[in-house]
């Protein structure tokens, strides 16, 4: 065990995906000579050499495509999007031909998108986006968002496992802020576990990436007004831990489904939909979401902060559940 | 630019590049009442042929262009006179839309003040308009309320009963009505009646206070999983429907 950054834990995790198993390589913009724009594979060149960690060209439809057609031929590629945002103009890869192409041929395509995502630095409309839930609605991808280095570190060597096209959120916001106890060794966390990030009773938050770190600061904020709230991280959305929601939901009767994407459309409407379907009967208030307002990240630190969810805001919420 | 009492009705621009346009038809004709937003006359440009839409309400005063005769962007092409003749107070420039979008309460789209609003144009000035103005005020509390809401007409929490609360209470045959309640509006929440339960209050289920008509109902319709039971307790009505799987909340008149 050592201490690890969020980003540290999936570079080694990365790193030790690429020596156990020679089918998997890297391949993105700049992730070679320059180390990724993160310096998430610093020094892989170094180990790996180029013909493992390959620098593209300026082309999000070629890295998915290259990357979909090397998973074809029994390849593991791990292909970095330099900005989640980017991954719409490989779109028609992703979307048409590496998640279809089980159901149609029987062929697996084990490729790994990692989607450096969210906002909180200024960084504007198209380098703070969280675009999960584009892709959670694609029958045939999996979507991963860890929000610890621990998870982060585990579930990137589950995505690498998966014969399936596997979208992984790495938040750039934990990347250097968070850090966290990590196993040295290799170790694999199942997709569709959720953790509960801090227990509770008497409200629920279910949360991911980022946003679990503004629930756990509201909750405590709220411990000392004596409401008892709990902190759900899903950590994978496809698949996601029903279970775990609706056994939380069955305690506390109030829930607060939070998220850093838009509101409209988010996948925290599926869980609000989900848990009014199996859980009427345990509700003991109505199902809150809280997410970011329809509009584009702003670039402006007052109007970002005015846009992301906040621990204020979460609190506020949670305050108001609790007194119904 | 509107004189006050007559809406102009101009060339609109149909692109960045595009200058001017042809009138190809009028939909209405001098003397013709008109609604806005109602397709006054069809043009032509470079980039599109469309219909346009009256800005205002009320009646078309005048005919400036005839059809076939090309004009620049800009040029006024018809009036507009709010209907009744002249004086209308305010000015029913083309909607910029902004001011609905920015509404974001569910609640609020429902409110009618929107109808007053829409008005004016339609109407002469009048001693008439003061009470009107003020009808929107009384709507703003409504949607400034707190968003989570008992259904209950009165306001009264505690005549909303939460689907677990329901669900408890028909467990243990407690009739939520005798529970004091800690919830909005002095509604009675899920710890209320665990605590009610708990400490002992509630009899047991075999004791003769037991006459609840919604615990009875609840237990039979439980027994007999396919029948549909409908029991009143207090305000709130309860149907079981299946054995109790789903259960609809809604509130009626005392009925005792």
């Amino acid at each position: 065990m050592a201490e690890k950054t969020y980003l540290q834990a999936i570079s080694d995790s990365l790193r030790l995906e690429m020596r156990r198993d020679q089918r998997v390589f890297v391949l993105g913009e700049d992730v070679g000579v320059y180390g990724g724009a993160f310096k998430v594979t610093q020094g892989f060149q170094e180990e790996f050499g180029a013909s493992r960690v390959l620098d593209m060209p300026l082309s999000e439809t070629a890295i998915v495509a290259g990357a979909t057609g090397a998973a074809l031929m029994g390849m593991r590629p791990v292909a970095e999007m330099q900005f989640a945002d980017f991954v719409s103009c490989a779109w028609d890869q992703l979307v048409t031909v590496a998640a279809k192409q089980h159901y149609r041929a029987g062929t697996p395509i084990p490729i790994v998108l990692r989607l450096p995502s969210g906002g909180g630095f200024s960084g504007g409309p198209f380098h703070s986006q969280n675009p999960e839930s584009s892709f959670a609605h694609i029958p045939g991808l999996k979507v991963v968002c860890p929000a610890t280095p621990e998870d982060a570190k585990g579930l990137l060597a589950t995505a690498v496992e998966d014969p399936n096209p596997v979208l992984f959120f790495e938040h750039k916001h934990l990347y250097r802020r968070i850090r966290g106890e990590v196993p040295d060794e290799r170790y694999t966390t199942p997709f569709g576990k959720a953790r509960t990030h801090r227990p509770g009773e008497d409200v629920t938050v279910i949360t991911w990436g980022a946003m679990v770190y503004v629930a756990d600061d509201a909750a405590a904020k709220l411990a000392e007004e004596d409401v008892s709230v709990e902190v759900l991280d899903l950590r994978t959305l496809i698949p996601w831990d029903r279970d775990a929601v609706l056994e939380s939901v069955a305690r506390c009767s109030k829930v607060l489904v939070l998220h850093e994407d838009t509101k409209t459309g988010g996948f925290g409407g599926e869980i609000a939909a989900t848990i009014a379907e199996e859980a009427f009967e345990q509700l003991d208030a109505p199902v809150r979401r809280l997410a970011a307002p329809d509009s584009p990240v702003p670039f402006a630190p007052s109007l970002e902060k005015a846009f992301i969810p906040q621990v204020d805001d979460v609190a506020a919420a949670l305050r108001e559940l609790a007194a119904y | 630019m509107s004189t006050g009492t007559e809406v102009e009705v101009v060339m609109p621009q149909m692109g960045v590049s595009v200058s001017e346009g042809t009138v190809t038809r009028w939909l209405k004709q001098a003397g013709d009442a008109i609604s806005r937003d109602e397709p006054l006359l069809e043009i032509s440009t470079d980039k599109v042929d469309t219909e346009v839409p009256s800005p205002g309400e009320g009646v078309v005063a005048e005919i400036r262009v005839q059809e076939g005769e090309t004009v620049e962007v800009g040029t006024v092409l018809a009036l507009i006179r709010p209907a009744g003749g002249e004086a209308a107070p305010s000015e029913p420039t083309p909607a910029p839309a902004g001011e609905q979008e920015l509404v974001d309460e569910p609640q609020a789209a429902a409110q009618p003040e929107a109808e007053p609003i829409a008005e004016p144009p339609a109407q002469p000035a009048s001693s008439a308009s003061e009470p009107e103005v003020a009808e929107p005020e009384v709507a703003e509390p409504v949607v400034a309320g707190a968003p989570v809401e008992a259904p209950a007409g009165e306001g009264n929490g505690r005549t909303f009963v939460s689907p677990v609360v329901a669900r408890i209470a028909a467990q243990h045959g407690v009739d939520p009505g005798g529970i004091p309640g800690t919830g909005q509006g002095g509604r009675v929440t899920k710890k209320d009646i665990l605590a009610f339960i708990e400490s002992g209050a509630a009899s047991a289920p075999t004791a003769p206070a037991f006459s609840s008509p919604l615990a009875r109902g609840v237990l039979s319709s439980k027994s007999h999983p396919n029948d549909i039971q409908l029991t009143t307790v207090y305000n709130t009505v309860i149907l079981l429907h299946r054995g109790g799987l789903r259960m609809y909340l809604c509130c009626l008149k005392p009925q005792n």
